[in-house]
């Protein structure tokens, strides 16, 4: 029941060439995780996992609590790496040089690949200083640069025209929904070739979970997002391709329409009718 | 029926565990008030007892400008706090870098070994040990090895030694104190271990830092026992050097190398004194000396609400 057919390693670069008809003139994959495996100590979380990204496109991974998915997204950015007795193995490829994540630096992995947490967690700073944080570690100290990329971020992250007369306020002052897009502004400010957003309105209330996925439909085509959520019909509506996990395995793997209307594997359909999970 | 029955029953219950719960809250409340009060009488007795009894000084500007003498009413204390405003200040520069360091390196850096336990059971071990070695100590190894003989510097480095524990120890809590969010956020853009520490995790943790750090120099500025073994003045009719100079480079750090005295020692010796004069003295000296503390305390409350204004 792990390994099936629509995410074979030979089927694969087919499937984002088959969607993503429009950008023909873009690499199709931004990375592919291929024979990925975890442990928490002696704990096995993920299990040889192969799994595309496309390029530009919004990969959701979804399955029930434990299943691996977000041990699986802080493995593109080596969060894990922060805390001792976390090993990998396998290959998480980055394109285009094809550069394996787990042999390349943290750091430098963390400056090409950005992430969004769970709760909203701003600084204790500014809502500039907050947005210009990652140019700032990356040493850019140039005003107007600065400047120019907050008011970018702010745009993308669909928060600037409520920040723009407020820059210099504390990042605090803002409400929950206001500080989640505020993250994704952070996390955009540097320009990452891929954005991990980990069940990111999972704290948010409606409203503000309609904001942050019109965002996140807004960038759809500038940015690849992987996106980990517990909320299927999130997956289902913001999604291009989907990937279904359990206990540590990929079960299935598909464009997101595909795989809530027509799942081939039992699990997967007995955890999008809702049977578990 | 049934339900019936379950109200009819459990409703009385309920209603007696509810009181008796707050008679238990209110017992709880009364001990702690008179254990409180029992406290803060003796407290308020030992202050007002110095304040009356060293009154007919505490309101002489000659008290707070006049330096030692063997006539009591002629006897001042300039010379007293001065030396304790000098050796604080030699303390603090010392024992914050020091503390906040070390703190820093054992929380974020240190590999999780038994050479790290180790440390960490002694540096907390040491802020148990008798002031009175830490003295022992500095004369063996300030005075008799290094030779800086008996001064303000001496002084300010067995009493930043003295806090060097509570400084790290509370460095490290306010550190621990962080949200692991915080800190994940700022790997998460790609910032090494220092840009983490330096512009996220620090600011976030100097009012905890803050705190611990004006605890361990409240402490110090009470200590006499250590100060007393290096051998510190008791009677001293001069000022040391002035820091600050109307000349280039307009500080001096001459100061460093004068003989002292500070308020604890001049206190102590006041009260051993056989004339009765001269405990008026001493109870004026050890008003100033709860002043001065308390100012510090009163500082280090603000500096913490100012700081935490900012962050919020």
């Amino acid at each position: 029941m792990t390994q099936k057919s629509s995410h074979d390693p030979n089927v694969t670069p087919m499937l984002p060439k088959a969607s993503a008809a429009t950008n023909t003139e873009r690499e199709s994959l931004a990375a592919e995780v291929r024979k990925l495996s975890f442990w928490y100590g002696e704990t096995q979380a993920l299990k040889e996992i192969t799994l595309p990204i496309a390029n530009r496109k919004v990969t959701a991974l979804i399955g029930p609590s434990g299943c691996g998915k977000s041990t699986l997204l802080r493995s593109f950015n080596r969060m894990h790496d922060l805390y001792p007795g976390n090993r990998y193995g396998g290959e998480i490829c980055l394109f285009p040089e094809n550069h394996n994540i787990i042999d390349l630096d943290p750091f430098m992995v963390r400056l090409r690949i950005g992430m969004v947490f769970q709760k909203p967690n701003p600084f204790p700073k500014s809502i500039f200083e907050n947005v210009a944080a990652g140019l700032r570690i990356q040493g850019v100290q140039n005003k107007k640069l600065l400047g120019d990329r907050v008011e970018q971020a702010l745009r993308n992250a669909a928060l600037w025209e409520e920040v723009k007369d407020r820059l210099s306020q504390s990042a605090y002052g803002l409400s929950g929904g206001q500080q989640q897009r505020l993250c994704i502004a952070r996390a955009l400010a540097p320009q990452p070739e891929i954005l991990l957003l980990d069940e990111p309105t999972s704290a948010l209330d409606p409203i503000a979970t309609a904001k942050v996925e019109d965002l996140i439909t807004e960038i759809r085509n500038r940015f690849t997002v992987i996106i980990v959520t517990h909320n299927m019909q999130q997956a289902a509506r913001i999604s291009d391709f989907t990937a279904y996990m359990h206990l540590g395995k990929l079960i299935e793997f598909a464009p997101t329409g595909e795989l809530f209307t027509t799942p081939q594997e039992k699990l997967t359909r007995d955890y999008i009718t809702g049977r578990f999970g | 029926m049934v339900k019936a029955d379950v109200s009819q029953v459990s409703l009385p219950d309920l209603a007696g565990i509810v009181d008796a719960n707050r008679r238990t809250d209110l017992v709880m409340a009364g001990i702690g008030i008179s254990v409180l009060l029992i406290a803060m009488s003796l407290l308020a007795a030992v202050v007002i007892d110095l304040i009356v009894g060293g009154w007919p000084r505490l309101i002489n500007p000659d008290f707070y400008l006049n330096f030692p003498s063997r006539h009591p009413l002629q006897a001042g204390i300039v010379s007293a706090w001065v030396g304790t405003i000098l050796v604080m200040l030699v303390t603090a520069g010392i024992a914050i870098p020091l503390g906040v360091g070390a703190g820093v390196y054992l929380e974020e850096y240190a590999a999780r070994n038994w050479i790290t336990d180790f440390i960490e059971i002694n540096v907390s071990n040491l802020a148990g040990v008798p002031s009175i070695i830490y003295g022992l100590l500095a004369l063996g190894l300030f005075i008799h090895g290094f030779g800086l003989g008996e001064t303000i510097l001496t002084a300010g480095l067995v009493l930043a030694l003295l806090i060097l524990p509570v400084i790290i120890v509370s460095t490290r809590e306010a550190i621990r104190g962080i949200p692991l969010d915080l800190r994940e956020a700022a790997y998460g853009l790609g910032a090494d271990k220092w840009q983490t520490v330096r512009l996220y995790v620090l600011p976030a943790a100097r009012s905890g830092i803050l705190t611990g750090t004006i605890v361990g120099l409240a402490r110090a500025i009470g200590e006499a026992a250590p100060v007393i073994t290096i051998g510190a003045l008791t009677f001293i009719a001069f000022l040391p050097p002035s820091p600050l100079q109307a000349s280039p480079p307009f500080i001096n750090f001459e100061w460093l190398e004068s003989p002292f005295t500070i308020m604890p020692i001049q206190m102590f010796n006041w009260v051993s004194r056989p004339q009765a004069e001269f405990h008026i003295n001493a109870a004026a000296a050890g008003v100033i000396l709860m002043v001065m503390t308390l100012a510090m305390n009163g500082v280090a409350i603000w500096l913490r609400y100012h700081l935490r204004r900012q962050v919020r």
